[in-house]
């Protein structure tokens, strides 16, 4: 097991080296297109890893406090949002990522995404499986089904993102990359799952639905795409403003760093919620 | 009593017409959307991006995408900026067929480098001995293996691995600017040089989807490098910034080190000493100037 360990550890400059450039062997995949070859292709076999020891837990008391430690501007009310999320399930203060789901139908804010991202360092791309709603294999018998067979190192990104607030749109994300190796039904991961991200895990954006951010430029509305819902019905719409000043992540307020030195009397240009009226 | 009322009436008359004025003024900053119509079509969504792209030739870094049964070196790396680096000698025999005796991990314990065998058992862990190696050369020597490149000995290859590379720009000085705001402009980066490096320093700009505001890109990926001469400073092009949105949370590889692949019947191996830093940062394609600037 010391061995293994040992080896585990060996490991991880590999693949950090092997992650930062195997994928540059231009010929193969110097594209913009989605060259990649589907799930089955990849990984021809998959199957059900356990990971009752990977949980990724987060202190969100701890969290919060170093935001206002740092000078955070989020208003209270989605703080106490989140907090009371965060009290359904905690144990001892931390935040478990799969037992995000439980309960969250009290809440009327976006619900929350538990992510896992398998790669391998080639230059086909990550597999990412994504939880948008309860899944009783994962949230009870913390089991990812038909994820990709291990049958050599893997990289594997696990992140979860709380509920969005009711308010502000505000939620928390955090990740860990691991290094995971594992033959049959063992597995072995390189580090544990506590996670210690500071203020910029708190992110924000719209409510969905008919709400988007967008920018005034020569008079016409650029809207952010990752703001706008798929639900939207393609057609004409008459934007009218909601927030011309949101609520951001505090890391979004800080000077910006241009040509060679940090600008603290420029910043990031926020972008205007709007809600998209039917004609 | 009667010039008192009429002063105040007065004030009272200039305080209304100044506060109709500023309500003016900041209704007229507001935005205006009244007249704008807004399309929504299937090109206004989210867009998975997929992109893998090397800018220019990056030399010898090439060696290192040749098949390989086994990887020998020595790495230095700081995956955060306020943090230790971490520096050790590996071995890793990638995918090793069982077949090729060369490779097993027991080999590891004939493998010297600079004098040591650094993987046997016996030897004892020594501080900074690795670390001491970096802004040097380091002889590695696998018995039985003939260098195939280069190398200076008949039973290895010396590789030149250069100075512990650390990032100074943009710079990072506590956990509150910890992920810095970088316009995708005139990106410059700075690092401390070594001259004696020959063979240039990997840039490497990774971004997986991540989001400091709105929704993750569930499936994307964008990996931009390109190799430049190690001098400390690089400019880097906006075009190893295409296709990653404004706010998105980003890596960059400040990468630097030496490689050699060599062949021992029909096992092949590398060599490499490499040395690199990472810096998290938001990508910020929109600015303006803040309300206290002047400009």
């Amino acid at each position: 097991m010391k061995a293994l360990s040992i080896l585990l550890r060996s490991m991880c400059p590999v693949l950090a080296i092997a992650s930062a450039f195997l994928f540059l062997t231009a010929g193969s995949c110097s594209s913009s297109n989605d060259n990649r070859p589907n799930l089955t292709d990849k990984y021809p076999n998959k199957w059900d890893i356990p990971i009752d020891y990977v949980s990724l837990r987060y202190d969100l008391g701890t969290f919060i406090n170093n935001c206002m430690l740092y000078g955070s501007t989020y208003p209270a009310a989605d703080i106490q949002e989140l907090t009371t999320y965060n009290n359904l399930f905690s144990t001892a203060g931390t935040l478990n990522f799969y037992t995000l789901f439980v309960n969250t139908d009290r809440f009327t804010g976006v619900g929350p995404t538990v992510k896992f991202i398998f790669s391998v360092p080639d230059c086909k791309g990550p597999v990412s499986i994504t939880y948008n709603s309860f899944d009783d294999k994962l949230c009870n018998e913390n089991t990812i089904v038909n994820a990709p067979k291990i049958t050599k190192t893997h990289i594997v990104d696990f992140s979860a993102r709380t509920l969005k607030t009711s308010q502000n749109n505000i939620y928390i994300k955090w990740n860990k990359e691991y290094t995971v190796s594992g033959v049959g039904s063992y597995i072995t991961i390189d580090r544990q799952g506590t996670v210690d991200y500071p203020s910029y895990m708190f992110t924000t954006g719209t409510k969905g639905g008919n709400q988007a951010a967008g920018r005034i430029v020569d008079g016409h509305l650029e809207l952010v795409e990752n703001t706008l819902s798929r639900d939207l019905v393609i057609g004409d719409y008459h934007p009218v403003i909601i927030n011309d000043t949101p609520v951001v992540s505090d890391v979004l307020q800080q000077g910006v760093n241009m040509s060679g030195a940090l600008n603290n009397d420029l910043n990031w240009d926020r972008p205007m919620i709007v809600e998209l009226q039917t004609r | 009593m009667k010039t008192s009322y009429f002063l105040f009436i007065f004030v009272l008359v200039i305080a209304t017409i100044s506060c109709s004025k500023s309500r003016e003024t900041n209704e007229m900053m507001k935005p205006q959307t009244e007249d704008i119509v807004v399309n929504i079509n299937n090109n206004s969504f989210l867009k998975n991006i997929h992109v893998t792209k090397v800018h220019g030739n990056i030399g010898k870094y090439e060696n290192f995408f040749l098949d390989a049964d086994a990887t020998i070196g020595i790495s230095s790396s700081r995956y955060y900026p306020l943090g230790e680096e971490t520096v050790m000698a590996f071995y890793d025999p990638i995918d090793a067929p069982a077949t090729k005796s060369a490779v097993k991990d027991d080999h590891a314990y004939e493998i010297q480098i600079n004098g040591r065998n650094v993987f046997a058992p016996s030897t004892k862990a020594e501080d900074n001995s690795i670390t001491s190696m970096f802004g040097k050369n380091v002889a590695f020597a696998i018995p039985g293996i003939i260098p195939t490149t280069k190398g200076g000995e008949s039973n290895g290859v010396t590789l030149y691995a250069p100075e512990i590379v650390r990032i100074s720009f943009p710079s990072i000085s506590s956990e509150m600017n910890r992920y810095p705001l970088c316009y995708y402009k005139e990106f410059e980066v700075r690092w401390n040089a070594d001259t004696a490096n020959a063979n240039g320093v990997i840039i490497l700009i990774k971004w997986d989807g991540a989001m400091v505001f709105g929704e993750d890109y569930p499936d994307s990926y964008i990996y931009h490098s390109t190799c430049v001469s190690d001098t400390g400073i690089a400019v880097l092009s906006e075009s190893m910034f295409d296709g990653i949105p404004d706010t998105a949370f980003c890596s960059m590889f400040v990468l630097r080190g030496d490689v050699e692949n060599m062949e021992l019947d029909d096992t092949n191996l590398r060599v490499l000493a490499e040395t690199h830093d990472v810096l998290e940062f938001v990508l910020i394609r929109n600015v303006e100037y803040g309300l206290d600037s002047n400009q």
